[in-house]
């Protein structure tokens, strides 16, 4: 499929003007922010040599644009997107030694939404009206209106405080990873579920299923192999782009689960005025985001080719 | 996609989360929390943030120490002597101290420490303070001799900061001599060991696991579940901490400690600059009050910037005490009579400018509702902490509440916090010229930079000084190399002081007197100079001081033998005990 290789490429090369947007953008935004981010680095009691030192480091003893310059020359095209300004380590290490725990996260908060979210629509969807379909809806207002800082919290009292089944906060085996993933997921299983409900609902409707339940096709049948493939659509679209944000988004997860991601490292880096990591830590999460995009528009054309991606 | 399928992802999902989070620690170790990641395990950086100096305090040694008086004395080494000229100093290791690689501890270990810290590789922070050490010598296998080029009246503080380390292969663990050895370093986890052979007695607990533990409220939870045993000065809120103590699984240590809460002054101010002023505004507060409630009981009533433990600590100087009457008399004599008595209109406003966080907002309210009493209005603000320093270091403030970490264990914080820097509106360009001046050793570049810093200093724009003064004219005589370093000594004295005298204090005497006892090397003469300082503070009030917070540390139960000094550093973890 030659064009199939010239889509991705072009994608790929959509990425140069995104990336550029993003550095110009998130080197202005983290210039707004008013203090003196060497000082907080060296700490109030340190000396005058080393709070020089520190700015010079920071290379905020430049004029603004040699700033930015620097920073292209220096940090960008040298692919190390800057060092560390006390341990001199290159940014793009300290990220990507970050970065497998947060796609664990995200892959396992997917994981939670398709289990329980794809099963739960259908039902909802065959048996309208009924117990489930009732059930569903509540899990679904719920999800949306209970953001993570809350869930997360509740999750922990009841399950690590009071019950003690599960761990409260960190890495370290599978049991660690379960309330990081329901909280992160939690909210995008409500919308997904109720997506799936009403698309499959529609589907349900068309005539393609009367024709396959007039040839006598099972029930379970024509719903999976039929009705499911085609209700999917709708929902690898919010998966790809919920995937994007489950990767960027988990700040608040990774945050207060003490879960070693990119996105605790970010805040970490903002708190600590570390300029150069957290524009590291934003342009990584931007990449991704762009990447992950452009793979669920090549999984469309997978699920339907009617669909053309150009 | 098939319902199978998806089962099938989910297992890979889990297998994946099994394998990237592998590294599972087992036995019994002690876990305690810390708020963020340390930066570096490596001391040679510095102890640039809190984290990684605690960290420090338990995988390496110092050649010295701080006694119980914050005194320095010997630690890896038996005994050091200082010469007068501050210039060589000289340190007797103890015999027979193993490090972690299990050999003896040797002047060369000292020698590698502080002279790897100047390598181009390393980029350290610290390199251009240690860079003043010329040498080092090791006449013998337990003797450093440090050479400085000039006089290093802070090499002691400083080699406290930075502890002996031994050289390991690039890229290995950290080895020291401390009581505990590094054996995993994970982004989020430090594993430490006990070192039996520690030569101040082997560690009662075999292991200690570092965790790191943002959120405050998961923080607590841990505590409470028990995932986390000990949290030291952890940041928690004191009505937090008073409701753990409820806790039955757990325990509370509330121990003296020496982190100082002030309210500095900014004496520019028109009716600030009044001494009668802020005296009345200190006798106004109800200290007492404040540390009952907001503090709950965290803190103990300060009198001055020193710490009653520490050997500088004048215990004579004068005490404030609640007395809202003798504060309004005091405000009637120095002319801001109250225009409608007990009305609502105020003698005059003063802003208050503090952080957002912690218990400061709380503690702003009441200090407003004092000073309203005595019918002084107070405007409060609030801040990110990154702009509340910002403005603390630009004077854009009436008055500010802060908490000082660390500075006050020295009697170096009397020029840290009273010394008049140089804080006229061309300080950028001072320090610019002298960088350059300091950069350019010789060459023609020097002369267009000292005489850009002869127009600055021209201007007179420093608190008033006779060594200043005598330093320019004799730059003014000199050429050439002389005139170099008259002028960098000016710079020096500018500069290298006051970082924390944001209340603009200019007291010539007081300056005077904070040099002399810098460079004195008679004990006694210092410590007659320092509670001469503490003497005039106590009268001028640049700055009021509140309270001491305490050291708090919140243990599950089975930890026993907590017994924190008032620096609080980490040294105790040797001592404590597991159940």
């Amino acid at each position: 499929m030659p064009r199939f290789h010239l889509i991705v490429a072009r994608r790929l090369l959509l990425l140069l003007p995104v990336i550029f947007l993003v550095v110009t953008f998130v080197f202005l935004l983290v210039h707004l922010v008013p203090g003196d981010p060497a000082r907080l680095i060296v700490g109030e009691n340190a000396s005058q040599e080393t709070y020089l030192e520190m700015r010079q480091r920071m290379r905020l003893d430049l004029p603004l644009h040699q700033q930015y310059l620097a920073f292209w020359r220096e940090d960008i095209l040298t692919g190390e997107l800057g060092r560390d300004y006390i341990t001199n380590e290159p940014n793009i290490r300290r990220v990507m030694r970050r970065y497998p725990s947060t796609i664990v996260l995200a892959l396992s908060a997917l994981a939670i939404v398709v289990i329980v979210a794809v099963p739960l629509g259908v039902t909802a969807a065959t048996h309208r009206g009924g117990i489930v379909d009732a059930i569903s809806s509540v899990v679904a207002l719920l999800g949306v209106s209970l953001p993570s800082f809350a869930l997360a919290p509740l999750l922990i009292l009841f399950f690590s405080v009071k019950l003690r089944v599960l761990p409260v906060s960190g890495p370290g085996s599978m049991r660690h990873l379960i309330l990081p993933a329901v909280t992160l997921g939690f909210a995008l299983a409500a919308v997904v579920t109720r997506i799936v409900r009403s698309s499959v609902i529609e589907e349900l409707g068309e005539d393609y299923v009367r024709t396959a339940r007039a040839k006598g096709l099972s029930e379970a049948r024509v719903l999976y192999r039929h009705v499911l493939k085609n209700s999917l659509i709708p929902v690898v679209t919010i998966l790809g782009l919920q995937f994007g944000v489950l990767l960027a988004g988990a700040i608040v997860t990774e945050y207060i689960f003490s879960w070693p991601g990119i996105g605790s490292l970010l805040l970490e880096s903002i708190n600590q005025r570390n300029y150069s990591l957290t524009q590291s830590c934003i342009l990584i999460i931007s990449i991704t985001y762009v990447l992950v995009n452009t793979a669920t528009d090549l999984l469309y054309r997978w699920l339907d080719p009617r669909i053309k991606v150009e | 996609m098939k319902l199978h399928a998806l089962v099938a992802l989910a297992i890979i999902v889990c297998f994946l989360g099994a394998t990237a989070c592998s590294s599972v620690t087992g036995g019994d170790a002690v876990v305690i929390a810390v708020e963020s990641a340390p930066k570096s395990l490596d001391p040679r950086l510095g102890s640039i943030d809190s984290v990684s100096a605690r960290l420090h305090q338990m995988v390496f040694d110092s050649l010295v120490r701080k006694n119980e008086r914050f005194e320095y004395v010997p630690h890896l080494a038996e005994s050091f002597t200082q010469s007068d000229d501050a210039k060589t100093f000289t340190f007797k290791l103890r015999p027979g101290i193993k490090t972690h690689s299990g050999r003896d501890l040797t002047s060369a270990d000292v020698k590698w420490t502080y002279e790897s810290i100047a390598s181009p590789d390393l980029k350290s922070p610290v390199a251009a303070a240690f860079g003043r050490i010329a040498t080092i010598e090791t006449p013998d296998a337990l003797t450093a001799v440090f050479q400085c080029r000039e006089p290093y009246q802070a090499l002691l503080g400083d080699l406290m900061a930075v502890p002996v380390m031994i050289e390991s292969p690039a890229g290995a663990l950290p080895l020291g001599t401390g009581p505990f050895k590094v054996i995993e370093a994970g982004e989020q986890t430090v594993e430490l060991e006990a070192h039996p052979g520690y030569f101040l007695g082997a560690p009662k607990v075999s292991r200690l696991r570092v965790r790191v533990i943002p959120d405050n409220n998961t923080r607590e939870l841990e505590l409470k579940s028990g995932g986390v045993d000990l949290a030291i000065n952890s940041g928690f809120a004191p009505d937090t901490v008073a409701k753990m103590q409820t806790d039955s699984d757990l325990q509370v240590v509330n121990a003296p400690g020496t982190n100082i809460a002030h309210i500095g002054f900014n004496v520019n101010d028109e009716v600030l600059r009044d001494a009668k002023v802020r005296r009345a505004l200190a006798q106004a507060l109800n200290r007492d009050q404040i540390i009952a409630t907001v503090m709950q009981g965290q803190a103990r009533t300060a009198d001055g910037i020193m710490p009653p433990e520490s050997w500088a600590y004048d215990a004579e100087a004068p005490k404030t005490t609640f007395d809202p009457e003798a504060a309004k008399r005091l405000l009637d004599e120095a002319g801001h009579p109250d225009p409608d008595g007990d009305g609502p209109a105020f003698r005059f406003t003063i802003g208050f400018t503090t952080t957002n966080s912690g218990t400061a907002p709380a503690i702003a309210q009441i200090v407003q509702e004092q000073w309203k009493a005595v019918g002084v209005g107070v405007n409060a603000e609030q801040f990110e902490r990154v702009t509340f320093f910002d403005r603390l270091g630009t004077a854009n403030f009436d008055s500010y509440y802060i908490v000082s970490v660390g500075a006050n264990q020295t009697p170096d914080v009397f020029a840290w916090a009273y010394y008049p820097s140089y804080w006229g509106p061309d300080r950028k360009e001072l320090d610019a010229a002298a960088a350059k001046l300091s950069a350019a050793a010789g060459d023609s570049a020097a002369d267009p930079a000292a005489g850009e810093l002869m127009a600055i200093l021209d201007r007179r724009g420093y608190c008033p000084s006779a060594e200043l003064d005598s330093l320019i004219a004799k730059a003014k005589g000199l050429s050439g190399a002389e005139k170099r370093t008259a002028l960098l000594s000016a710079c020096d004295l500018l500069t290298s002081r006051g970082a924390g005298n944001r209340m603009r204090y200019c007291n010539p005497a007081l300056a005077e007197d904070i040099l002399k006892a810098e460079r004195s090397h008679d004990r006694s003469e210092q410590l007659e100079i320092y509670k001469r300082i503490q003497k005039t503070i106590a009268s001028e009030r640049p700055q009021i001081y509140l309270w001491y917070t305490a050291n708090v540390i919140v243990a599950r139960k089975r930890i026993g033998n907590i017994d924190v000094d008032p620096s609080g550093a980490w040294y105790f973890l040797q001592g404590i005990t597991s159940t």
